[in-house]
């Protein structure tokens, strides 16, 4: 019994491998942006210049796919606690922040429209599933949706967004 | 040809992802349920069937239950970890770009069509015949021999002879109504055709099947698997689970006569004759329909025939093996999203 279940896992990881030889699109993490942004086929990807102290950089977490839809995730860790406290998803489905929003704003304190460089983005403010005080900025920009999660007042979320338009 | 947009929004939906991974799921399960029957060499009728019903219950309440405790067993990053992540297969695009997402909607449709047709549209209409019956239908008038044929059948079974209504029809045809009065139909082809014995394993049989519905096992699953109406392995499952109840009932009707085989002879007798099922009026798919009936409804008799006689009593631990495999399926569907 326990030898035929050892089997269907083993079964299941192989049906797990196979959609990679046949299609190499899907989600994958990769070691930097540039080699991410190949991949994803994202032509305008927006890099911070801003980073608030405290953030280390290059990001300590990237992944992005093709399919079903293009998207690319950079994540940003504290230097001291370790933990990732800047989030920055960029794709092409509206839906593509729920799938890789690691951390979720649970709380919403205040939800407003936030003029970001011309362009009209939602600023919410709350607390996130991880217990801490966080900010979001999401806006369109041609078709690329961007979201920017931080775990920290909006102020410097304002600034970190500014600095990845230019 | 680009995967459409609300495709993707309903995959990583919460009920997209209930669908898939409740067809999955059940696959798993299913696969595993007949890995710990053989395993176990399990041939009690009753013990598979609490096998079957746990692959549709698990089906059902699997995914809510691992949502419930771990709300981002959904996204991405567990994906990215999982055993076995759905979404690589159903966004990969085959014969002219098309996602195979839209096959597994097809058998799903499939699935659901033949659910509506073979299973809802019967009983509606079954439901609606009987309706109409009590208050149109006139009374055959049996023929005194016919009915004390029936009535020296019945001598010893715990059963009624008044609750047993013979009907006017050429046919070999036997089946039983549960609920508040329950009834057992004979026609008169079958009476005709029967000897006494034969009659007697045959309306025990179907005794049986009303003493069973004291504890509508059946009902519960059929419940279950009207929910999981899109699920074509809760169809399947269903299906064998019916299946194993007419083998309990054979049980039963052995233990109420002690001839089995009398009653091995009499679902021999019941075997359809190939022409019964060949309707010239049939062409094509309804031929293929029609076919494909006769042969489920002969495999099964076929295996309700050849299984009497063989003990098939498990063992006292018999929850033992169901209780692993249960833990088995639940661990692994863990990681299957």
């Amino acid at each position: 019994m326990l030898l035929a279940s050892a089997g269907v896992v083993a079964l299941l990881a192989a049906l797990n491998w196979v959609p990679s030889l046949m299609q190499k699109d899907f989600v994958k993490q990769y070691n930097s942006i540039d080699e991410a942004k190949r991949f994803s086929g994202i032509t305008t990807v927006l890099i911070p210049t801003y980073f608030p102290e405290g953030i280390s950089w290059p990001a300590s977490f990237i992944v992005a796919q093709k399919r079903p839809y293009q998207a690319l995730v950079t994540e940003f860790r504290e230097t001291a606690s370790g933990k990732t406290s800047l989030i920055i998803i960029q794709s092409s489905s509206p839906d593509a922040e729920k799938q890789f929003q690691r951390i979720r704003i649970s709380e919403i304190k205040e939800e407003t429209e936030f003029p970001l460089k011309g362009r009209s983005a939602t600023l919410r403010t709350g607390t996130c599933d991880n217990g801490m005080s966080c900010s979001s900025l999401m806006w369109q920009e041609g078709s690329i949706y961007h979201s920017v999660l931080f775990m920290s007042s909006p102020f410097e979320l304002i600034k970190v967004s500014e600095s990845m338009i230019r | 040809m680009d995967i459409p947009m609300h495709m993707t929004t309903f995959i990583t939906s919460y009920w997209g992802m209930y669908i898939a991974q409740s067809v999955i799921h059940s696959i798993i399960a299913s696969v595993i349920a007949e890995c710990a029957i053989l395993a176990w060499t399990i041939g009690s009728p009753q013990v598979k069937q609490s096998f079957r019903l746990m692959v549709i219950v698990l089906s059902l309440v699997s995914f809510p239950i691992y949502q419930f405790f771990v709300p981002r067993r959904g996204d991405v990053y567990f994906r990215l970890s999982s055993l076995l992540d759905s979404n690589r297969w159903f966004f990969i695009e085959r014969w002219g770009s098309m996602p195979i997402f839209i096959v597994f909607t097809a058998i799903l449709a499939i699935t659901v069509i033949i659910f509506i047709i073979q299973e809802l549209f019967p009983i509606l209409s079954d439901l609606l015949r009987q309706m109409r019956a009590t208050t149109q239908s006139a009374p055959y008038e049996v023929d005194s021999e016919i009915r004390n044929k029936v009535a020296e059948a019945l001598d010893g079974l715990p059963f009624d002879d008044r609750l047993v209504e013979i009907f006017d029809d050429d046919d070999l045809a036997l089946f039983s109504s549960t609920g508040l009065k329950p009834m057992i139909y004979v026609s008169t082809g079958l009476i005709s055709s029967f000897s006494t014995e034969h009659l007697q394993v045959a309306l025990a049989h179907e005794v049986a099947h009303i003493q069973r519905s004291r504890k509508p096992l059946l009902i519960f699953a059929y419940l279950l698997r009207v929910l999981l109406f899109f699920n074509p392995v809760a169809m399947i499952e269903f299906r064998r689970l019916a299946h194993e109840e007419e083998k309990v009932c054979d049980d039963i009707a052995i233990e109420l006569t002690g001839k089995p085989d009398t009653l091995s002879e009499a679902i021999e007798m019941l075997r359809p004759a190939p022409e019964d099922y060949e309707d010239p009026g049939h062409r094509g798919a309804e031929r293929l329909v029609s076919s494909i009936e006769y042969h489920s409804h002969d495999l099964l008799l076929r295996s309700r025939a050849a299984r009497i006689g063989r003990p098939t009593q498990d063992g006292p631990f018999w929850g033992v093996p169901i209780i692993v495999a249960m833990a088995l399926i639940i661990c692994i569907n863990y990681f299957v999203v």
